[in-house]
């Protein structure tokens, strides 16, 4: 099938075993222990599977913190910030590395430098700012941080896959009389679809977990993230295991239902999609 | 989610192996004209507008403070010039950060690339494990650190851990690897790769799939064999994206603090104490903002220098 | 073709769209108060709204809101807020993050507020004590927390050990529960606060409670330190190997698990003990911190927590008093205090009697050691606070967890007890 084919002799088999336990193994732990009592989470031996099963940490979770709440504002923000990047991304991308306009080195420059401030430092001065534009204490804020950040990112990363687009196509569309708008949308974009998807995807889960300014910039309850509102439960000075478990697993379901239900448009099927043109 | 359809690339199967690298002067500069270019500058307008508001008015107020004497964030303060500057380098914790993020960077990347790639190779094949790992490998990244920094911290427990137990049974005992200072910063270190490992395999995945078929037959038929037609045909195809991803990852990496803040926040005994987690501590620790201002400028001109040279000596050839 | 055209304006207008709509929540009104505390878990996040709402349904002068922030990111947060004009009504505070709170420029004297509620209820002195400064009272106090020490009383009674009332008692029934099974003892050794208070308790135990001389000058490398920190050096090799990384939450799961048989905490102990280690609450054993053989005085860190008025406006402070002032209520008292029951203490001299606070069936369960907790609150200190002192920047030097650091260069980097404290007055010096 490919060149890695050749690598047969390379133990592949232990290799998936390894990245397997790697991956999944610290996250199967989690979901068990979710499962179990608040003794047995913090028994000196662990038990690998549950004694007792119960559903008593997640309906405590459901019922003393508002979830619900948190999960929609998550999703909210998460989707805001998928959106707007990748449109962000992409039309800068196309203008910085295909369309090549006058000073796309200096301005790829200046979107690199986006990655060598540390996140720390801007944040009161943009709460300075945020309050004056009246975005303080709103999702709306939060989405527009979000994609401060994720954009440029994702403009580094369409840069290899809109360079790998032969330009050749251009021209053939040129030929044809398409103009800017059409040779961007029709002929370049549906190719760099890989690219896309991993734009969609690592924006979506930047938002979905970002902590620090969530913290900092959403001062009321009620528009708290998940990230948020799990670090509540950690709590200053004791830690509830059982429901901190719980509310791991109901962070990451989410984010798993949809790679489970979408997930061959990310990856797989974006790529066969993008063949189809 | 079947694999990918690997017999139609997504290219134009007769273009050359290696595509991107265009030479400068086939470049057409001029082709648009004046129309081309407000294009341009039109589709550049929105990324610009959101980084000017959220990241370089910031940064321009940052870059003000660091010329004052201000402790207490909004407190009174005068303008000191570049004394500030001074105090911080002549402080060796500055330097002993600066250091430790220059390992902790390299050992980040390192461990990451063998996962990733690892990871990203394995994903390419048929059968039911690549088919259902393109979903869950992705797990660890999709998590909250601050689940992340709670589930690691309570499996190496030397009391409960799972972990800890499951090495004591093989006869390894882990000792406490959080506050061990001499393995502290390799422990936030894997924690931080096993977070991020996988956004790196998945974009080298999708760059993988970019690979055409034909030409990797093409290679099997001259008689390459699988590292010749790696270095060869693969490697220079996924090389723009493997330079995005290395150099932004790397400068994204050297800015992490969430992971370390919530697992050692800096100790045992400032073992951990990266770049970031000094410049966390001078700000809202000891309260001299100016002070962490001046350490993140001086921060900002090391990534610009580092960053400077990494394009300058690894940029694939032939792209701007 | 034109379809993805248009498919790209309908993103933007779709973006645009969910913009405008979040950026239309969380506008706070203007004839709301909004108070700001710090209590993230979720029971109590829940028990202050519903005194909020009981509050609410008084129809007051103004309704209040509370919106909980991250303790861990507070300094940050408030500083920002208040830099941009921001800040709430109300602030819960400690006393360190009050004279932080203040130096941004922020607060408002509550004289008239206290110096009412003294007469009403009677404050204990080390509860409003570290609020004055400058012949004003700058924050309303509202609860105590207070550390005393907490055992299990399985373990001792299977060893035959009584409760330890000096740090030699101490020493000898960790090293004698200190086993294949479980550590003597769990003591926090990270570079956090909670270490910081441990060692601090057994500072105020020593006599070692002031940090500072008559002239507010660091004062730590004392003979009374160096002999606390000895302490510590010998009771952490009975703690759990992993101790340089514990920080409020270890050491209990250690507890419960029946990893650890002492450790020295708040009152978050009451109330998860029977369900986590499947014991009576008998054999939750408290006592007052021991105290050294010669020289000792009965001591432990105390927290009095309080409110700080922020507002500006005089109709928005005269509002916010009136709030605090309800909470303290006896009526209500009670329910303020059992938002985590045990771990808040009450304050005021007839808090703990006639409001209904001893009725909450953890404090009923447990109620001799809620005792033991409310007799060493009498005992309480606080550095930076002590005997009427009021230093402006004391959270220049908790907030950098000096006292901390040293335990670390002691159980962590091997260093004498005594080059570690020389070494964390020096650095106290520099910081101060």
């Amino acid at each position: 099938m490919t060149w890695s084919s050749g690598l047969r002799r390379v133990p592949a088999g232990l290799t998936m075993v390894l990245i397997t336990l790697i991956a999944l193994g610290p996250i199967y732990w989690v979901v068990v222990s979710a499962f179990k009592t608040p003794q047995e989470i913090i028994r000196p031996t662990p038990t690998l599977w549950p004694q007792t099963w119960t559903t008593h940490n997640f309906s405590r979770l459901l019922e003393t913190t508002p979830y619900t709440t948190y999960l929609s504002n998550s999703l909210l923000v998460a989707l805001g910030t998928t959106v707007l990047t990748v449109v962000l991304a992409v039309c800068a991308a196309y203008g910085l590395y295909r369309l090549e306009v006058p000073g796309s080195g200096m301005i790829a420059g200046l979107i690199l430098v986006a990655f060598m401030i540390p996140g720390t430092l801007l944040i009161v001065p943009l709460y300075g700012i945020l309050s004056d534009i009246g975005l303080i204490n709103s999702l709306a804020g939060l989405i527009l941080v979000n994609v401060a950040f994720t954009a440029p990112f994702c403009t580094w990363l369409l840069r290899g896959f809109i360079m790998s687009v032969p330009k050749e196509i251009d021209e053939a569309a040129a030929i044809d009389g398409a103009g800017p708008v059409r040779t961007m949308f029709q002929i370049v974009l549906p190719l760099m679809a890989p690219g896309l998807a991993t734009a969609v995807v690592y924006s979506f889960v930047f938002a979905w977990t970002e902590y620090v300014y969530a913290t900092q910039f959403i001062l009321d309850d009620r528009l708290h993230t998940l990230p948020i509102g799990l670090s509540a439960i950690v709590g200053q000075y004791t830690i509830d295991w059982g429901l901190v478990m719980a509310g791991t697993v109901f962070t990451i379901l989410p984010t798993l239902i949809l790679f489970i239900v979408a997930g061959r448009y990310f990856v797989g099927g974006l790529i066969t999609g993008a063949n189809k043109t | 989610m079947g694999a990918p359809d690997r017999s139609a690339p997504g290219r134009a199967p007769d273009s050359p192996a290696a595509p991107a690298p265009r030479s400068r002067t086939s470049r057409r500069r001029r082709r648009g004209g004046i129309k081309h270019d407000l294009f341009g500058y039109l589709l550049l307008t929105p990324i610009l507008a959101v980084m000017a508001l959220v990241l370089a008015l910031p940064l321009v107020q940052a870059v003000l403070t660091s010329l004052r004497d201000e402790r207490v964030i909004g407190s009174p303060s005068e303008t000191v010039g570049f004394d500030t500057y001074l105090i911080i380098l002549q402080d060796p914790a500055f330097w002993d950060a600066l250091g430790r993020s220059g390992l902790w960077l390299l050992l980040n990347l390192a461990v990451q690339t063998v996962l990733a790639f690892g990871t990203a190779l394995l994903l390419q094949r048929q059968g039911w494990w690549a088919r259902t790992a393109r979903v869950w490998v992705v797990l660890p990244w999709v998590i909250p650190t601050v689940a992340v920094a709670v589930i690691w911290q309570w499996m190496l427990n030397s009391n409960y851990g799972v972990i800890t137990h499951a090495f004591a049974a093989i006869g390894i005992d882990l000792g406490s690897p959080f506050s061990d200072p001499g393995i502290a910063l390799i422990t936030v270190i894997l924690v931080n790769s096993w977070h991020w490992f996988p956004l790196a395999a998945v974009v080298i995945y999708g760059a993988l799939a970019t690979v055409p078929v034909s030409v990797l037959e093409a290679a099997k038929v001259d008689g390459a064999n699988a590292w010749q037609t790696f270095w060869a045909v693969t490697f220079p195809i996924l090389q723009p994206v493997l330079f995005a991803l290395g150099l932004v990852g790397s400068l994204w990496s050297f800015n992490v603090l969430d992971t370390i803040l919530l697992t050692t926040g800096g100790g045992p005994a400032g073992a951990t104490t990266t770049m970031p987690m000094y410049v966390y501590e001078t700000a809202f620790d000891a309260f001299r903002s100016s002070q962490a201002a001046a350490a993140s400028v001086l921060t900002v001109l090391v990534l610009g220098v580092a960053a400077a040279l990494f394009v300058r000596f690894l940029r694939p050839k032939g792209s701007p | 073709m034109r379809s993805r055209a248009m498919g790209f304006t309908a993103i933007m207008a779709a973006s645009a769209l969910v913009l405008s709509a979040c950026g239309a929540d969380g506008d706070d009104t203007d004839d709301e108060l909004v108070v700001w505390h710090l209590e993230t878990p979720p029971n109590r996040v829940e028990a202050l709204d519903a005194l909020a709402e009981e509050y609410n349904n008084g129809d007051p002068e103004m309704p209040v809101r509370f919106e909980v922030q991250e303790w861990d990111e507070i300094y940050s947060t408030i500083a920002a807020a208040a830099s941009a004009g921001d800040q709430p009504d109300a602030l819960f505070v400690t006393p360190d993050l009050a004279t932080y709170v203040r130096q941004l420029g922020l607060g408002a004297p509550v004289t008239d507020v206290v110096e009412g509620l003294e007469a009403e209820h009677g404050f204990i002195d080390a509860a409003i004590d570290p609020y004055r400064d400058d012949e004003e009272y700058w924050a309303v106090p509202l609860f105590g927390m207070v550390q005393v020490l907490w055992y299990r009383g399985d373990m001792f009674d299977d060893a035959g050990l009584d409760t330890p009332q000096t740090w030699e008692d101490l020493l000898e029934a960790a090293e004698t529960l200190d086993t294949d099974e479980h550590s003597g003892i769990a003591l926090p050794a990270g570079q956090n606060q909670a270490t910081d208070q441990v060692l601090y308790s057994f500072m105020v135990t020593n006599g070692a409670a002031d940090i500072y001389t008559g002239d507010g000058e660091i004062d730590f490398d004392t003979p009374e330190t160096v002999e606390t920190y000895e302490l510590y050096d010998e009771l952490l090799q009975y703690s759990p190997a992993d101790s340089g990384n514990y920080s409020w939450g270890e050491p209990q799961a250690a507890f419960n698990s029946g990893s650890a048989a002492i450790n020295i905490e708040k009152g978050q102990y009451l109330t998860p003990f029977e369900e986590e280690t499947g014991l009576e609450p008998d054999d939750l054993g408290c006592a007052p911190i021991p105290t050294p053989e010669t020289g000792g005085q009965p001591g432990s860190v105390y927290f009095s927590n309080g409110a700080m008025v922020l507002g500006e406006d005089e109709d928005r402070t005269a509002a916010t008093d009136d709030f605090l002032e309800w909470l303290l209520d006896t009526e209500n008292y009670g329910d303020l205090l059992n938002a985590e029951p045990g771990l808040y203490l009450p304050l005021t001299e007839n808090g703990a009697e006639e409001s209904d606070w001893r009725e909450h069936e953890t404090i009923s369960t447990y109620e001799e050691c809620v005792d033991v907790m409310l007799e060493q609150s009498e005992t309480g200190e606080l550095f930076g606070f002590v005997d009427g002192q009021y230093i402006d920047d004391v959270g220049e030097i908790s907030g950098q967890n000096f006292i901390a650091r040293a335990v670390q260069e002691m159980y962590v980097n091997d260093m004498t007890p005594a080059d570690a404290v020389a070494a964390a007055q020096e650095q106290m010096q520099a910081a101060d």
